[in-house]
């Protein structure tokens, strides 16, 4: 199989070959792409030539490269939301040409902005890949007021949450821990505030958010179900600009400095809820306060044409009091340095440097049972990316990623001389993590392109530390250790090589249709501890090593593309099949936390899901919006858990339905809503009950053999802006909003307890029990006030 | 981890969250055989509980069962018969006192089926002392029944060897375990040995009595007894793990748990 990949590489590259000697004398036009207002870059615009049908896309950093034969030619630069450039250019010799456009925010939404490639979900060559439309966000309903990236994530086909006010998301049926979270790429391990009510991505600084469900590129690797790349603003290097606002719960500033006219710019944000200072105010206050927030600094500089330089910095943190007893926190941080640097106009380089760090504390305030635990990982990486634009039809790809992770499961600490603890520390572990890659973008006809590419994974689990040999590793109960080996720092204690192939082509029928194809393969070498539906702060990660194997993936997807109404409408169709081999799970009622055997709870074993998704979305006119059905089914298989039997896994969901909608209702006024429905969660339920020591214990069916009732919610809102056409810079806007409009009891989880009344007292026999039925949100009205200038 | 975790758990909830009860239709399922025995290290008739399972909407949790052939074997021939002296209960017909170090089996047959279970007693530490004291952070019912003392628990923990306890908290005679939700297990990997000013759950007031016994268990019965912990608090699997069914040391399809223990307890009446 493998080796038919190869030969088939080797004969796409000499394909490319030969086309390049076809074309006579060539020139490149290049350059960066930016906003006129702000000088940020803008990412995926749209660089096209008429005449020839050849075009190409700003990458990540603004950066596009276009080779042409040499000629005269108009160029159109467009990019959604903005108004199209056209720049005549006579190209004979190779030219830098740097663009800005401007945005239509202040146009009348009616003006119809470009009249190019609107098309890109029919013509780019990925597919199952979601830009998430962060400005239609801001004006759609949202919990407490305050737009969430991640909600938003979870009304997209294919993709499931975990619970309302979860930031959870499940993609086509991987778990949450199978997905790739960038930000500026850097990982963030937990995205959650106040157990998910929030993500950590705040939305007013966000640049570009895209969610791959499949037709991953061979650059990225390490989860596998999706990668979602978040890159920030940069922040303006023309003026200072400033924005802020408020909702329910938090308020948020964020400033863009200018530093080096041009050249250099700072973007510092910053959000913090303010629901403590509620607490303090309430008659039976203990003490008790729960709070967040997080930090975001960016900073960039072009100190040449050629070279830019970035360093963005994440923080942030859930505090969590209780009482003067007992206090939990938990956050992220991490640092990312990026080098653009243009060896020339077809040679693209970026050097990253990244650092990432999850960390969370526990720490109990008494005496006697007083004590901090402590746990974090960490991660060192050195990327290096390379594309080379050979022609208009072949851009190549490659580099290399290198990390090292640091795994740091878990420290107590007693603090008080009193304490009946000991200072004990689980064993670090330790990993590097290669991986080398070679990608194309590859134009064989006007009708077919592909996208292929293949990435080669290097992990090692490395010392130092002591590997404990188990008479049976997975006998859980009577953990029996025969022998131990020590290894030195650096020292192979295991590694792991994986060929992971990526595949993607689009054909096109016609200007208005395309069918897509793709395949990939997914090796994932980390693996969160955690078995539970929603992973909380307290689940730590850990590497591939003798008693874990990496996770391996395989998906196919299909699909059809079409627009319709000059590219009005947009309607896609997607049908994947994926299969996975050793999907991490634990033992039946695994003690995952603070275990130094949990190598014997660890449990692997199969997954296999399918699914169909429909999409439709509408980009123009007075109503905007999207809707998306998904029908899907995921099931696992793990040895020993749940007796060997099949069971659907927890992110199941057979019927998805979700829908958007913005309708601008005047000039200043525009109205939001949206509706969602899925089938309920898989839920593990008793259907019997004994009687031991006194204790009253529920007897469970088959795991995850029930369901939760469905869930469907409506929300709505009202966006006020500011005038229209308004040449004051100072702008306000006011959001209205319901959240949950007919009042729904969405279901959360069930439980289950001895029979009781409503102030907690057991009632009848004591052998009673019933079921409670937890759910969110009522109905819940909300206001937010943004403000910028 | 469990308050802790408990705590997460409840705050997540408490702010947004809602709850009803409701009733779940459930599927009949056949009952499940549940053994309990436990044999100590003292001198006394020992016991051996028998019953079924019941449905979820039962007045009662346990279905007894009469009429099984129940007996211990100490491995070196002796043979304990139990005998029948409630609906489900099974008493050893003579006192006798389990020893440290000894493997017990026991053996338990009715309707053509054999149920059997082997389990070592491990030696415990003394439950020195306990003391009593005036209890800070009581909540207003505390008060109305006047329970404003807590009683404190001394003792040391050898510290050469991983040992497994349960433990169990009496008041007047009624067991402490939070309305029946919480399980008293642990072992000694992140203890210093010395435990001392200990809080027994719940609080007493004068002329209550208090008692401690400390449990030794195996690691299977540590693992039996953290499985009834976790089905005492899931949360249905979204914070906490996906429920599941307890293990169990018994072999022949019942489940249940026959604990063999050396057994270490301190009284004090509060006056």
């Amino acid at each position: 199989m493998q080796k038919c990949l190869c030969l088939g590489f080797l004969f796409l590259f000499l394909m490319s070959n030969m086309e390049a000697q076809n074309v006579q004398k060539n020139f490149t036009i290049s350059g960066y792409i930016k906003d006129s207002a702000t000088g940020e870059e803008l990412i995926y615009a749209n660089v096209y030539q008429k005449d020839l049908d050849l075009g190409s896309t700003s990458n990540i950093y603004g950066f596009y490269s276009l080779t042409l034969p040499e000629g005269t030619y108009q160029i159109d630069f467009s990019y959604l939301g903005y108004q199209l450039s056209s720049k005549t250019v006579n190209l004979t010799r190779d030219l830098e040409l740097n663009v800005e456009l401007a945005s239509d925010a202040q146009q009348l939404q009616e003006v119809v902005v470009s009249d190019k490639k609107e098309d890109q979900s029919v013509d780019e060559v990925g597919m199952s890949r979601m830009d998430i439309p962060l400005e239609e966000i801001k004006k759609l309903p949202a919990l407490f007021g305050e737009p969430d990236l991640v909600k938003s994530i979870q009304t997209m086909p294919g993709v499931a949450s975990a619970g309302e006010g979860t930031s959870t998301f499940y993609v086509r049926g991987g778990g949450a821990d199978q997905n790739l979270i960038l930000m500026d790429e850097a990982p963030i391990y937990d995205v959650s505030h106040l157990f998910g009510l929030f993500s950590v991505f705040n939305s007013d600084i966000i640049k570009s958010a895209e969610l791959y469900k499949g037709g991953v590129p061979a650059k990225y690797g390490g989860r596998l179900s999706s990668l979602l790349e978040v890159t920030t603003k940069d922040g303006s290097a023309k003026q200072f600009r400033a924005s802020g606002g408020m909702s329910t719960l938090l308020g948020k500033l964020a400033l863009e400095v200018p530093v080096v006219n041009d050249k250099a710019s700072l973007l510092l944000a910053g959000r913090r809820s303010y629901f403590d200072l509620f607490m303090a105010l309430s008659e039976d206050d203990e003490g008790d306060r729960i709070s967040f927030y997080d930090v975001n600094l960016k900073f960039n500089y072009k100190p040449t044409n050629k070279d830019r330089i970035f360093l963005s910095a994440y923080s942030g943190r859930d505090i969590w009091n209780f009482g003067d007893d007992f206090s939990m926190d938990w956050g992220n941080t991490t640092t990312s340095f990026r080098w653009n640097h243009l060896f020339n106009d077809k040679l693209f380089s970026n050097l990253t440097l990244i650092y990432s760090d999850f960390d969370y504390k526990l720490e109990d305030k008494t005496d006697v049972e007083g004590f901090i635990w402590d746990a974090n990982q960490k991660e060192f990486s050195l990327k290096e990316d390379i594309s080379y634009f050979v022609h208009p039809r072949l851009t190549l790809h490659m580099g290399y990623q290198g990390i090292y992770r640091i795994f740091e499961p878990g420290t107590i600490t007693p603090n008080d001389p009193s304490s009946i603890f000991k200072k004990t520390t689980l064993q670090s572990q330790y990993a590097l993590d290669h991986g080398v890659y070679l990608g194309t973008d590859h134009q064989l006809s006007d009708r077919l392109a592909l996208q292929y590419g293949l990435r080669l994974s290097y992990f090692q689990n490395i010392g130092k530390g002591t590997i404990f040999e188990y008479s049976d590793p997975r006998d859980n109960v009577n953990v029996e250790i025969i022998d131990s080996t020590n290894y030195g720092r650096f020292e192979n204690i295991k590694t792991f090589l994986n060929l992971e192939p990526r595949f993607s082509a689009r054909y096109k029928i016609n200007a208005e249709q395309s069918i897509k194809f793709s395949y990939q393969r997914m090796v994932q070498y980390i693996h969160l501890l955690s078995n539970s539906t929603v992973p909380i702060p307290f689940n730590t990660w850990a590497p591939s090593s003798p008693y874990l194997n990496p996770q391996l993936a395989d998906q196919v997807s299909i699909g059809y593309f079409r627009n319709f109404s000059n590219n009005t409408y947009e309607f896609s169709l997607e049908a994947y099949y994926k299969k996975a081999k050793d999907i991490t799970e634990f033992a039946d009622n695994a003690e995952i936390f603070f275990n130094k055997n949990i190598a014997t709870e660890y449990r692997q074993g199969d997954m296999e899901s399918y699914g169909l998704e429909l999409f439709l979305r509408k980009t123009k006119g007075r109503l905007k919006g999207q809707a998306s059905y998904t029908w899907s089914k995921a099931e696992v298989n793990i040895p020993t858990v749940n007796r060997d039997r099949t069971f659907p896994a927890n992110h199941d969901r057979r019927h998805n339905f979700n829908l958007l909608m913005t309708y601008q209702l005047s000039n200043r006024w525009e109205f939001g809503g949206s509706f969602n429905y899925s089938t309920g969660r898989p839920i593990t339920l008793p259907t019997g009950k004994y009687e031991f020591d006194g204790y009253i214990l529920d007897y469970f069916a088959p795991r995850n053999s029930y369901r939760l009732p469905d869930f469907h919610r409506m929300d709505i809102s009202f966006t006020h802006n500011s005038k229209k056409n308004d040449t004051r810079r100072f702008k306000v806007t006011k959001v209205f909003g319901i959240y949950n409009v007919y009042n729904r009891k969405n279901p959360f989880t069930i439980y289950t307890r001895v029979k009781q009344d409503d102030e907690g007292n057991i009632i009848g026999n004591g052998q009673e029990k019933e079921a409670r039925l937890i759910y969110m949100f009522g109905i819940l009205p909300y206001a937010s006030i943004n403000f910028s200038f | 981890m469990k308050k802790y975790f408990v705590l997460f758990i409840s705050f997540s909830f408490a702010f947004f969250a809602c709850e009803e009860t409701i009733v779940l239709d459930l599927d009949q399922t056949e009952p499940v055989i549940i053994i309990e025995g436990l044999i100590t290290n003292h001198n006394q008739k020992h016991f051996v509980k028998i019953s079924r399972s019941t449905d979820y909407y039962a007045q009662q949790a346990a279905a007894p069962v009469s009429g099984a052939d129940v007996f211990v074997e100490d491995g070196e021939g002796n043979q304990f018969s139990f005998v029948e002296t409630a609906n489900g209960r099974y008493e050893s017909s003579e006192e006798f006192a389990g020893a440290i170090g000894k493997s017990y089996t026991l053996q338990v047959s009715f309707e053509g089926k054999t149920y059997t279970a082997q389990e070592k007693m491990y030696s415990v530490t003394t439950v020195d002392s306990l003391t009593y004291r005036y209890a800070e952070d009581l909540d207003s019912t505390d008060v109305e029944e006047n329970r404003m003392l807590e009683v404190l628990v001394y003792l040391n923990e050898p510290q050469d060897e991983d040992n497994y306890y349960l433990a169990k908290f009496y008041r007047n005679g009624e067991p402490l375990n939070d309305d029946g939700t919480t399980v008293y297990y642990f072992n000694d990997d992140v203890l210093n040995g010395r435990i001392q000013d200990f809080p027994v759950p719940d609080y007493f007031a004068f002329g209550d009595s208090a008692r401690a016994e400390l449990y030794s268990i195996s690691a299977e019965g540590f693992r039996f007894f953290a499985d009834l912990e976790k089905i005492l608090n899931n949360d249905g699997g979204l914070f906490s793990g996906i429920p599941a069914n307890a293990s169990t040391n018994i072999k022949g399809g019942a489940i249940g748990y026959f604990q063999v223990s050396a057994m270490e307890f301190t009284e004090l009446v509060i006056e």
